[in-house]
């Protein structure tokens, strides 16, 4: 909470409130898309979490949340993302919203590599999805309470920063976006086709922050985006996000869990749908 | 379930053991079951009975509540204690017009017992009916059915006493096959309702006609929309627009105008607690009998539905719809109807020149609350219509549009209704010819 130094910042969210009732609408087109951490953090909650729970992969959430685009077919040779993506599954992780000590199957928590340099290389598993891999459960079995069955959940799903300072990252960046903070989110059930808004944009040209844009929104298919990651940032600008409302399940489920990330920057993305 | 005796002997304690001014004690009890299927089998059979006591205090003008699910005398008691404390912590509030006085609400009917105690071996035959129903086709059925009762119970200060209960039973089923799927469900307060062998058939055969989806361009097209996929419309009506905070704070596309003309003619939304078509709920969690509310007729904006506290910021009644304890947001219309047409669903096919027939929609929210601008998939089953006949299965698409503005254009409207559930209501609805409904994107299936 400290952290977020909330009294510090509301001068300046108010300003930025009041400043996006007449500022124009976000442009549309396929442009350079820099995201700030929180949102970088649901991008990875949407299109990495949920089609990396091998319940998900093996049917068992088909009549509601759907299955995953990440078949078994996939595992250990399939480009999910770029180089510079790598994504890393830790219920152990100090300070996250997915931490703990043990499952509601009785596993400990434990940290899982999911993606390697782009490459998925595990799922997400419980006790009996990991038997269909012969493999142990890595220790995502969790129930939202006494009175439900525990699913495959994410822990603290988290990017693994890089190397560009967030400054640095701008003012490399000729001619684009910066997207900050989450407004609404959608995805497909298979987990491919996705759309987020954002409440805030500004115009990046020639390395610096320019105009504000009211309604920002991208949209694009999970392989693809992942795929024009170009640089994500370093630990200065890391924070381990939370994601309080993750929902599954029949009857539903409600999960805390938690994303490390940094701002990012990905190429050729579709932005501003809305008219 | 606790006996009705118990329930009240739990609410009059709370109210006996109240010091504050004006005291609510709201019972909720669910004895809810749910049988899961996947891959043609079943894999996940659940029971939860669960009861809830949410106490309200006033305390010279400051309002404090608290909840429990440990309904002993002490618990009881430290829950008062705590609703009490709470209420000390605050300011007074200046919007809150007190507790619902006495007034009747009569019990519907909708509590069957064979549905209340329907079995799990009764659970599994349904299941056995979907999910062999798609094996025997090679297509792998996911689903679920479900059975229970809910018990709603509250008591006040001012001598309100009310109370109902009512049975609901709803069947879900996908079926997939190599490269596209199909939907159908069912729900009802009587699980006599559910045919399950029609509804087998009706997933079926959508899933069948749905393989080999192929591409189409986004852009604008005309929708015929199956009422699961109306479910939607209708929620983002009531969630966004129909409620009065949303009006009174200027969120709603009905603010500043009432009498005006906001949809098609052909238009017309009410909600109604008491039907025993829809899941009827005769008063609201403050304990105020439900009134029918016309929302819009017509296409005119009629109005929209009230709890006590946006009634009295408007100086009028509320109409019974407070929405639960804990809730944000503000009285939503949980009972909500849309009026059929005339249109069998053969002639609304016909009415399409060229358009998309959607099963149902997928993940939508909200990008623009005051134009009602959704985004959102569909989902198990997507198809082109062209000159009144489906030509081809189509890949999901992603729309983002206004709902508002496709209800501003209705090129017909069906004369079969279907109940859905909401995140908190129900909805009854039918199909919808909509001359006008924006995609903006494609998926990869």
């Amino acid at each position: 909470m400290r952290r977020q130094d909330l009294p510090g910042n509301a001068s300046r969210v108010a300003e930025e409130a009041v400043a996006l009732l007449t500022a124009p609408q976000c442009p549309s087109g396929e442009m350079t898309v820099v995201l700030d951490g929180s949102q970088v953090a649901l991008q990875v909650h949407e299109s990495c979490g949920h089609p990396v729970e091998l319940d998900r992969v093996m049917g068992t959430e088909a009549a509601y949340a759907g299955t995953s685009f990440l078949t078994l077919d996939k595992l250990g040779s399939y480009q999910y993302g770029s180089e510079h993506v790598s994504i890393i599954a830790d219920g152990s992780m100090p300070g996250g919203l997915g931490t703990f000590g043990y499952d509601d199957e009785g596993v400990p928590a434990q940290r899982v590599p999911i993606i390697e340099h782009g490459v998925l290389v595990n799922y997400l598993t419980d006790r009996q999805s990991a038997a269909h891999l012969d493999q142990r459960s890595n220790g995502t079995g969790r129930a939202s309470s006494w009175g439900r069955t525990p699913l495959v959940r994410m822990t603290n799903l988290s990017i693994v920063p890089g190397t560009w300072r967030f400054d640095d990252l701008l003012a490399d960046t000729d001619d684009g976006l910066y997207m900050q903070t989450n407004r609404s989110w959608s995805i497909d059930d298979r987990r491919l086709n996705f759309q987020f808004g954002t409440e805030i944009a500004w115009e990046i040209k020639g390395g610096k922050l320019g105009k504000m844009y009211r309604n920002p929104t991208y949209t694009g298919i999970t392989p693809r985006f992942w795929n024009g990651c170009d640089a994500v940032c370093n630990e200065e600008s890391y924070v381990i996000w939370g994601t309080p409302n993750c929902g599954k399940g029949q009857p539903s489920q409600v999960a805390h869990v938690g994303h490390g990330a940094a701002p990012a920057c990905f190429r050729n993305v579709r932005v501003g749908v809305v008219r | 379930m606790r006996s009705i005796d118990a329930v009240m002997q739990i609410l009059e304690r709370a109210l006996r053991g109240s010091s504050a001014d004006e005291t609510e004690a709201l019972y909720l009890g669910n004895d809810t079951h749910l049988t899961r299927f996947a891959n043609n089998y079943i894999h996940q059979n659940v029971s939860e009975t669960n009861a809830r006591l949410i106490v309200r205090t006033i305390v010279e003008g400051k309002v404090g509540s608290a909840a429990t699910n440990d309904l002993s005398p002490e618990s009881v008691k430290r829950t008062l204690q705590t609703a009490t404390k709470a209420a000390l912590a605050q300011e007074p509030s200046s919007t809150f017009p007190g507790l619902a006085p006495s007034a009747d609400a009569a019990q519907p009917d909708v509590f069957d017992e064979a549905t209340a105690q329907l079995s799990a071996a009764e659970r599994a035959e349904a299941a056995r009916v979907l999910c062999e129903r798609a094996s025997r086709a090679n297509f792998i059925a996911a689903g679920t059915y479900a059975n229970g009762q809910v018990e709603v119970r509250l008591a006040n200060s001012n001598g309100q006493r009310v109370y109902y209960k009512r049975t609901e039973a709803d069947a879900t089923a996908v079926y997939q096959g190599q490269t596209a799927s199909g939907y159908a469900d069912r729900r009802g307060t009587r699980a006599a309702q559910l045919d399950v062998a029609v509804m087998a058939q009706e997933a079926l055969e959508r899933a069948q006609s749905a393989q080999n989806p192929q591409d189409i361009e986004p852009g604008t097209y005309e929708v015929l929309l199956e009422p699961y996929a109306v479910h939607d419309v209708a929620n983002f009506m009531a969630t966004l627009g129909f409620g009065a905070r949303a009006v009174q704070e200027g969120r709603s596309f009905m603010a500043g105008r009432l009498g005006e003309a906001v949809m098609s003619p052909e238009i017309s939304f009410w909600d109604d607690g008491t039907d025993p078509s829809g899941f009827a709920a005769v008063f609201d969690y403050e304990g105020t009998p439900k009134r029918r509310v016309e929302l819009v007729t017509n296409g005119l904006a009629r109005g929209a539905v009230y709890d006590r506290t946006t009634a009295s910021a408007d100086g009028v009644e509320s109409t019974g719809h407070a929405v639960p304890p804990g809730t944000l947001g503000g009285p939503l219309p949980l009972n909500l109807f849309l009026a059929p047409g005339q249109k069998s669903r053969e002639e609304l096919l016909a009415g399409v020149e060229r358009g998309v027939l959607v099963t149902r929609f997928w993940y939508t929210r909200t990008v623009h609350p005051l134009s009602v601008m959704i985004t959102g998939m569909t989902r198990d089953g997507t198809f082109l219509i062209e000159d009144g006949r489906v030509s081809r299965p189509v890949r999901s698409l992603r729309f983002t549009t206004s709902y508002l503005e496709a209800l501003n254009d209705v090129r017909g409207v069906g004369k079969d209704t279907a109940l859905g559930r909401g995140s908190l209501g129900a909805t009854c609805v039918p199909a919808l010819h909509l001359g006008s409904f924006n995609f903006t994107g494609v998926t990869e299936f």
